[in-house]
């Protein structure tokens, strides 16, 4: 592969994947928060009905 | 008489050259900016030194296979030991609070990394190879290790001199970015005042590591080295159970691994490597690097803000060079100077530590291609 080719290789791969990586890292960040505020929620609710049997 | 004459010969007098006290200059200069102006000192001061030994004449500590510094050298940066090491350092240390409550400033992380790019081409148009520019363009990262790391794998010959300007550029952080977020922002952007940040539960910072980990390595797996470190010891932080550990990485090992990172990157800069015209080149390009890269996340958070319903303060976007957190407070007193009820430090530690990331990445995506 010729120089010209390979830098392009380099810039074009380069920004798709950091753009990409990023774009997707978001998408698990908020998926991931949402799934951990459920999860929190739901123990304070079983706490919550836990002390009301109790 | 003869005995005499051996022993003079046998000293390093005889065998010093005009190149090797050119060097002892300019690691006694790093060595003074370490200590009178504070410049990066925990990097700069042993790079100066181990300078000031590699180029020592006769003394036998690079010399491969024997010699000390060689061996720091081969097993630490060769087998790209400490760089990774010192991510997990830096990992115990960042708090990713900011990018878990505003995730949109992980884009600008990879835009300030269209820096990188530009200043790939800037370097193959003065006639660098293509993994030496790869190596140059890194700088616009700002991220030493990162730097050093791709240096390491694609382009020994560039290590000790991109690291040396990575790291004096990021210790000059706060006179090159200005101008450029001022020359493209109006008065007007620099006033938006940004909405406080939402809490960050325990929870929530506990997934981030294992999310971002598996995603990234998924994506681009050549930045797993480094990703994965950073994320296990942000792991250590956020976990809450293994304060030791967590200490241990950003105290002991980390400070550990920086004496020797610092003292083989200095003994890399022997007077046959360094002493050339393309070092002076390889400053200018990392000084237009740091331009472009703060450019680059001023004008694509300036794009965003066409799109989004609440604007951001398109200063945030200069933050997604590395430089933690220097960038971030560059970019508080920007905004602050406009409007003295803005304060952004924590708005552009979003995108301070996703520049780490993209760097990282980015570095991961140059290995992919040309390792």
């Amino acid at each position: 592969m010729g120089t010209g080719a390979q830098a392009l290789e380099c810039f074009v791969a380069g920004l798709i994947g950091v753009f990409l990586v990023m774009a997707l890292l978001q998408l698990a960040v908020v998926f991931s928060s949402k799934l951990a505020i459920w999860i929190e929620s739901r123990g304070k609710k079983d706490d919550v009905s836990q002390a009301g049997k109790s | 008489m003869d005995i005499v004459k051996d022993i003079l010969l046998s000293t390093g007098f005889f065998a010093l050259t005009w190149g090797q006290v050119l060097m002892w200059i300019i690691g006694g200069t790093l060595i003074y900016l370490a200590i009178k102006k504070g410049f990066e000192p925990l990097l700069l001061l042993p790079i100066g030194f181990g300078i000031l030994m590699a180029n020592l004449p006769l003394a036998p500590l690079m010399n491969e296979g024997s010699g000390l510094i060689w061996r720091f050298y081969h097993y630490g940066l060769e087998w790209e030991v400490i760089p990774p090491l010192i991510f997990l350092g830096l990992g115990a240390m960042t708090d990713f609070g900011p990018v878990i409550a505003n995730p949109k400033t992980l884009l600008l992380g990879a835009a300030a990394q269209v820096g990188v790019y530009l200043t790939f081409f800037l370097a193959l148009l003065l006639k660098f190879t293509v993994p030496q520019a790869s190596v140059i363009g890194i700088i616009a990262g700002a991220d030493g290790p990162t730097t050093i790391y791709l240096a390491s794998k694609l382009a020994p010959e560039m290590m000790g001199i991109c690291a040396v300007a990575a790291y004096s550029y990021m210790a000059l952080v706060p006179l090159i970015q200005p101008p450029v977020m001022k020359a493209l922002t109006t008065e007007e952007e620099r006033k938006i005042v940004m909405k406080s940040l939402r809490p960050v539960s325990k929870l929530e910072k506990i997934f981030f590591p294992l999310v971002a980990m598996i995603v990234i390595c998924l994506v681009v797996p050549d930045s797993s080295p480094l990703i994965g470190m950073f994320m296990l010891g942000n792991l250590f932080r956020e976990s809450g159970v293994v304060a030791r550990l967590s200490n241990a990485a950003q105290n002991e090992l980390m400070n550990i691994v920086t004496i020797f990172l610092g003292i083989s990157v200095g003994a890399t800069m022997s007077a046959e490597t360094f002493l050339n015209f393309k070092v002076i080149y390889v400053f200018i390009l990392g000084c237009a690097a740091f331009i472009l890269a703060t450019g680059t996340g001023v004008l694509f958070a300036k794009l965003m803000n066409m799109f989004l319903k609440e604007k951001i303060n398109p200063l945030i976007g200069a933050a997604g060079v590395s430089a933690v957190p220097m960038a971030a407070r560059v970019v508080h007193k920007v905004g602050s100077e406009a409007n003295r009820r803005n304060y952004l430090l924590m708005h552009a530690m979003g995108p301070n530590v996703a520049g780490v990331i993209g760097t990282a990445v980015a570095a991961g995506m140059f290995i992919s291609v040309l390792g």
